[in-house]
C-alpha cells in the first residue's frame, strides 16, 4: 500500500515537472521569438567593393547609397574598399541594394558581405553568452 | 498586546529619527559635483532624432551619436572588424538588430562610466568580456594593436559625429577608454 502511494506520488511529481518544463519552454519561445521590425528598426549591411577606391569614387558611392530607399547612414572606407550602411528593413532590402550597387555603379566584383555562423560565434558579445542565453538559444532552435 | 504596542512605538520613534536625520543631512550637504556625463549634456531632455515623438537625455544622445559613428568606422576597418561581425546580423529577442544591440550596450557602458544615473550596464566586465576563457565569443585575446585601432576609430567616429578630437569632454572619455587598456589587452 505504502509502495503504491510512493509510486503514485512520484508519477504525479514527474508529470507536474514535465508540464512545468513544457510551459517554461513555450514561455521562453513566446518571449524571445523575433518580433516584426518597426519604424525605428535599423539593420547594418556591408558591401565589399574588392577594388581600390579614390576619394571621389568613395564620395559618389556615399551619395548614391543615401539616395536608396530606407538607407539612413552610410560610411565608405576607400582604403579598405568596404561600404557600410544602415537601413530600415520596412523600406529597403540590403540584397536588392547590393545588386543595384553592382549594376548601376559598375563595380562587377562587389558583393554583400554576410558573416558565416563561425564568424558570428567569434564576434563581439552583443548577446549574452551566459548559460541562460545558451539554454534560451537551444529552446529556440527546437522550434 | 503591550509588547506589540511597545514595538510599534519603537518603530515609530526610529522612523522619525531616520527621516529627521536624512532631512537635516540633505539641507547641510553641498550640491553634488558635476560629472563628466553632465559636461556631455547631462540629463536635460531633448527630442530623440532616431525615434520621433520620444525624448532622450542630452548626454546619452551625444554618447550614442559618437558610439554609432564609431561603430560605422569600425565596421569598415579591416584591422578590427573581424571582432564585430555580429553587427551584420539579427540578435536577441524582439526586433533588435546587431547594430542596435551593440549601440545600446556600448552607450549604456559609456553613459554609466561617465556618471549617468538613469541607466544601467548589464553586460560583462571588461576583463571577462575580452577573456576568451570567460567569453567564448571572443576569438582570441586582443593585443595592443587592436586597442590602438579601436582608439583611432573612436576618435574618427567622434569627428564624424561632429565632436572634434580636442573637445575637453571627449578627451576625458578617451582617458577613461585608455584606462581600460590593461583589462582589454590580455596578451
Amino acid at each position: 500500500m505504502k509502495r503504491r502511494t510512493i509510486s503514485k506520488a512520484l508519477r504525479w511529481t514527474f508529470a507536474v515537472l514535465a508540464g512545468l518544463i513544457l510551459l517554461l519552454a513555450i514561455h521562453i519561445y513566446i518571449v524571445t521569438r523575433p518580433g516584426t521590425p518597426d519604424a525605428s528598426t535599423r539593420v547594418m549591411a556591408r558591401i565589399d567593393v574588392h577594388q581600390p577606391l579614390t576619394a571621389a569614387e568613395s564620395a559618389g558611392i556615399t551619395t548614391w547609397l543615401y539616395r536608396q530607399h530606407g538607407v539612413d547612414h552610410v560610411l565608405c572606407n576607400p582604403k579598405t574598399g568596404i561600404v557600410v550602411f544602415t537601413y530600415s528593413p520596412l523600406k529597403g532590402n540590403a540584397n536588392d541594394i547590393a545588386a543595384s550597387f553592382k549594376d548601376q555603379l559598375h563595380y562587377p566584383n562587389s558583393s554583400r558581405y554576410i558573416p558565416t555562423d563561425k564568424e558570428l560565434e567569434g564576434g563581439c558579445p552583443v548577446a549574452s553568452s551566459s548559460g541562460m542565453y545558451k539554454f534560451i538559444a537551444s529552446i529556440k532552435k527546437l522550434f | 498586546m503591550r509588547k506589540v504596542k511597545f514595538l510599534s512605538l519603537l518603530i515609530f520613534i526610529a522612523a522619525v529619527f531616520v527621516s529627521s536625520y536624512s532631512c537635516s543631512k540633505s539641507k547641510s550637504s553641498t550640491p553634488p559635483k558635476p560629472t563628466l556625463y553632465d559636461s556631455l549634456g547631462g540629463t536635460t531632455m531633448v527630442s530623440d532624432p532616431a525615434h520621433s515623438g520620444t525624448m532622450i537625455e542630452k548626454g546619452r544622445l551625444l554618447i550614442r551619436s559618437i558610439i554609432d559613428s564609431t561603430i560605422f568606422v569600425i565596421a569598415a576597418d579591416t584591422a578590427i572588424n573581424g571582432h564585430f561581425t555580429t553587427l551584420l546580423s539579427e540578435v536577441g529577442s524582439g526586433n533588435l538588430s546587431g547594430f542596435q544591440a551593440l549601440s545600446k550596450n556600448l552607450t549604456d557602458f559609456v553613459a554609466v562610466g561617465t556618471g549617468a544615473k538613469n541607466y544601467t550596464y548589464t553586460g560583462k566586465s571588461m576583463t571577462a568580456a575580452h577573456d576568451p576563457a570567460q567569453n567564448p565569443r571572443m576569438n582570441g585575446k586582443a593585443d595592443n594593436g587592436d586597442f590602438d585601432a579601436f582608439e583611432v576609430d573612436l576618435v574618427t567616429g567622434a569627428g564624424k559625429a561632429g565632436v572634434p578630437s580636442n573637445t575637453p569632454a571627449l578627451m576625458s572619455v578617451a582617458k577613461i577608454v585608455e584606462s581600460l587598456r590593461s583589462q582589454v589587452v590580455q596578451q
